[in-house]
C-alpha cells in the first residue's frame, strides 16, 4: 500500500523513523511529510522512505510604514527620554507595539498551517493509508477530514504503523 | 492463554510505544504475567496527546477526532497473546485533573463506537484516569479493579474537584490496589472510610533470567532513572565524586534521559569525573538486565518513589543496592534490605550516600546474602506471584487492607 505519514510538527522523532522504516520494512511505499529540524542530520531516516520536508513556511507580510510609525519609532523617541520614557515604552508596548506583533505572528501562524496543510492535501489523494502521527496532524487536517472520508471511505486511517494484526498489502 | 480463564480488559495510560519505548513497561510486564492464566487480554492504552490551539480551534479538532477515531484503532499483537489498541485522548495543555479524567473516559468510548468494554474484568492502571475510563465504559456487570501507580497523587488529591472523583472511584471499583507503603498511607490518610479497601499488589519483575553473579569490588556503579529533579542525579554525582577520590577506578553509568541531562553533564565536568560517567540516554527495557549484569552495584538516590521497581530489578539481576529510603524501596525490599544492600537517608549532604557506599563494601559479599534476597523478592514479585496475586483478586471477593499474596 501507499501510506502517507502526516507529521507536521515533527517531535515525535522515535516514533517517526521507527514507524516509518518497519512500514518500508513491510514492503509498503512509505511517504512522510514532516517539519526539518537539526536532529534529522545527525539521525538519518530510512532510505526507503519519501520524505518531503517542510521548509519555514510563509510570513505573513508587514507594512514597514506601520513598524516605523507604531513600533520602532516610537520606542527609540522614549528610550532617548530614559526614565519616564522607560515607562512610556513599556505602556505604548503593551497597548501598541506588542499587539501589533501579536496581530503580525497570527497571521504568519495561519499561512504556514495553510502552507503545511497543503503540502499534505497534495500528497493525500495518492495514498491508500494515512498515518496521522502526532495530534498536530489531526488538527492541522481538522477542517478538510470529514470530507476526505466522505468521499474515500476505503482511505485507512490510523495513529501509527505499528505490526497490526492485519496489514494489508504488507 | 487458557481457555478456562477470565477474559480480561486492561486500560492504562502507560504502555511502551515506539516514541517511549520504556514508558509503561511495567504494564506490558503485568499483561506478560497475567495473560498466560486468561482466554483473553486486551489492553487499551489510552495515550495523552496535548494539543495548544484556541478553545475554537479544539472544537474543530475534536470533531475531526470523533470521526477519525472509531475507524482508527486496529489491533495489535502484544504481550503474551494479548491484543493491544492505542487511543491518542486529545486533550488541552490542563493541570485540571477532573478534566483529564473526563477525557480520558470520553474518547475510550468514542473509539468503542457505542459499544462497551466487552471484558467482564476490567483492570486500570492510574485510577483516575485510566480507572475513570473503565468504569464509565464497562459492561453491565463487569468488575472494575485498578492499581495505583503514580508518583504525583499529592498532586492530584490536593484538587477539591479530582478529589471528589478520586472518592467516586473507589466507591465503585471492585479492588483497589497500591504498588507501595508510601501511596497507601497517602490514600487511606485522604479517604478513611475506603481505607479498608487498599490492597497491595506489585509490579511484576522478570526474575526468569540472570542470576546472582560472583561478587565484584562495587566499582561499576550504576544507576537506572529519568534524569529529572525527583531522581537527584545531582546529589549521586557530587557523592560519586567523593567516592572516587578515594578509589580512581570507580565508574559510572547513568541509564536514562530527561530535561537536566545537559546540566548534569556540565557537573560531572565540574565535578572533574565526566571520563567515568557515561550518560547512555534511554534504552530498551529489555536491554536493563544485561546492562546491570555488567555493573557491580546499582545505586539509587531518588528523593521520593512508590514502588522503587528498579531496586528489586537490580537483585533480580543479581547486583546489590545502595538506596535512598525515599519510600517505595522500604516496602519493597522488606525483610531482605540488609541481604540486598544498604540504605541512606534522603538527606543533601553527600557523606550520608558515601558513608552508607563505605559500610556495603565493608561488608560486601560476606555480610550480604544476594541468592537470599533474590529468592525471597522473587517469591512475592515474580511473574508467577504477581500473576497469581492478579488471578485471585479478579476471581474472588475484593481484597480488602492486606496483602494479596
Amino acid at each position: 500500500m501507499r501510506i502517507l505519514y502526516a507529521a507536521p510538527i515533527s517531535k515525535r522523532y522515535n516514533a517517526m523513523a521507527t514507524e516509518t522504516r518497519l512500514a518500508a520494512e513491510h514492503g509498503h511505499e512509505i511517504c512522510l511529510v514532516a517539519q526539518h529540524r537539526n536532529y534529522w542530520e545527525a539521525h538519518p531516516l530510512d532510505p526507503r522512505v519519501e520524505v518531503h520536508w517542510l521548509g519555514a513556511g510563509p510570513k505573513a507580510r508587514r507594512s514597514r510604514l506601520v513598524t516605523l510609525a507604531l513600533c520602532r519609532g516610537p520606542r527609540a523617541v522614549l528610550r532617548r527620554l530614559g526614565g519616564p520614557g522607560e515607562r512610556a515604552m513599556q505602556t505604548w508596548n503593551r497597548r501598541v507595539a506588542d499587539p501589533i506583533e501579536r496581530r503580525r505572528q497570527d497571521r504568519t501562524n495561519a499561512l504556514r498551517q495553510a502552507y503545511r496543510r497543503q503540502a499534505v492535501l497534495d500528497l493525500v489523494d495518492a495514498a491508500d493509508w494515512l498515518v496521522l502521527g502526532e495530534p498536530g496532524a489531526i488538527d492541522l487536517l481538522a477542517d478538510e477530514l470529514p470530507g476526505l472520508l466522505a468521499r474515500r471511505p476505503e482511505l485507512r486511517t490510523t495513529y501509527s504503523y505499528e505490526d497490526f494484526a492485519e496489514d494489508p498489502g504488507a | 492463554m487458557t481457555p478456562e480463564g477470565p477474559h480480561v480488559a486492561v486500560v492504562t495510560p502507560w504502555y511502551p510505544e515506539p516514541q517511549v519505548p520504556f514508558r509503561g513497561s511495567f504494564v506490558r510486564a503485568m499483561v506478560e504475567a497475567t495473560a498466560p492464566g486468561c482466554s483473553q487480554v486486551d489492553v487499551w492504552h489510552l495515550n495523552l496527546w496535548t494539543v495548544v490551539r484556541t478553545a475554537e480551534r479544539l472544537e474543530k479538532t475534536w470533531a475531526a477526532q470523533r470521526l477519525l477515531l472509531p475507524r482508527s484503532v486496529p489491533p495489535i499483537p502484544s504481550a503474551a497473546g494479548s491484543v493491544l489498541r492505542r487511543v491518542p485522548v486529545l486533550a488541552p495543555p490542563t493541570e485540571d485533573w477532573r478534566e483529564k479524567s473526563d477525557l480520558f473516559a470520553e474518547w475510550l468510548a468514542v473509539a468503542l463506537d457505542g459499544a462497551r468494554l466487552a471484558a467482564p474484568v476490567i483492570h486500570a492502571h492510574v485510577p483516575l484516569t485510566a480507572g475513570w475510563a473503565a468504569l464509565e465504559n464497562a459492561a453491565p456487570g463487569a468488575k472494575v479493579y485498578a492499581t495505583e501507580h503514580a508518583s504525583f497523587l499529592a498532586d492530584i488529591l490536593a484538587q477539591g474537584p479530582a478529589r471528589d472523583r478520586y472518592d467516586e472511584i473507589l466507591d465503585r471499583l471492585e479492588g483497589y490496589f497500591v504498588v507501595g507503603e508510601p501511596l497507601r498511607d497517602l490514600v487511606a490518610a485522604t479517604f478513611p472510610h475506603h481505607a479498608d479497601k487498599i490492597g497491595f499488589i506489585a509490579n511484576p519483575i522478570d526474575f526468569r533470567s540472570g542470576g546472582v553473579r560472583a561478587p565484584g569490588p562495587l566499582r561499576r556503579w550504576l544507576a537506572v532513572s529519568s534524569l529529572t529533579e525527583r531522581k537527584r542525579i545531582d546529589y549521586l554525582l557530587r557523592a560519586f565524586a567523593v567516592c572516587r577520590a578515594e578509589d580512581p577506578d570507580l565508574t559510572l553509568t547513568l541509564v536514562g534521559d530527561g530535561k537536566e541531562r545537559p546540566a548534569l553533564e556540565a557537573l560531572a565536568a565540574e565535578l572533574a569525573v565526566a571520563e567515568a560517567v557515561d550518560f547512555r540516554g534511554s534504552v530498551a527495557p529489555e536491554t536493563i538486565p544485561g546492562t546491570m549484569a555488567e555493573h557491580d552495584l546499582l545505586v539509587h538516590a531518588s528523593r521520593h518513589e512508590t514502588f522503587g521497581m528498579v531496586v528489586v530489578e537490580a537483585v533480580a539481576a543479581g547486583i546489590p543496592v545502595l538506596v535512598s529510603r525515599c519510600g517505595g524501596p522500604e516496602h519493597a525490599l522488606a525483610g531482605s534490605a540488609a541481604d540486598a544492600g544498604e540504605y541512606f537517608d534522603v538527606d543533601d549532604d553527600p557523606a550520608v550516600l558515601v558513608k552508607a557506599w563505605q559500610a556495603l563494601r565493608g561488608r560486601h559479599p560476606g555480610g550480604t546474602d544476594l541468592a537470599r534476597a533474590r529468592a525471597a523478592l522473587e517469591a512475592r514479585y515474580g511473574y508467577e506471584a504477581v500473576a497469581a496475586q492478579h488471578h485471585r483478586a479478579w476471581s474472588g471477593p475484593a481484597e480488602t487492607g492486606r496483602e494479596t499474596s
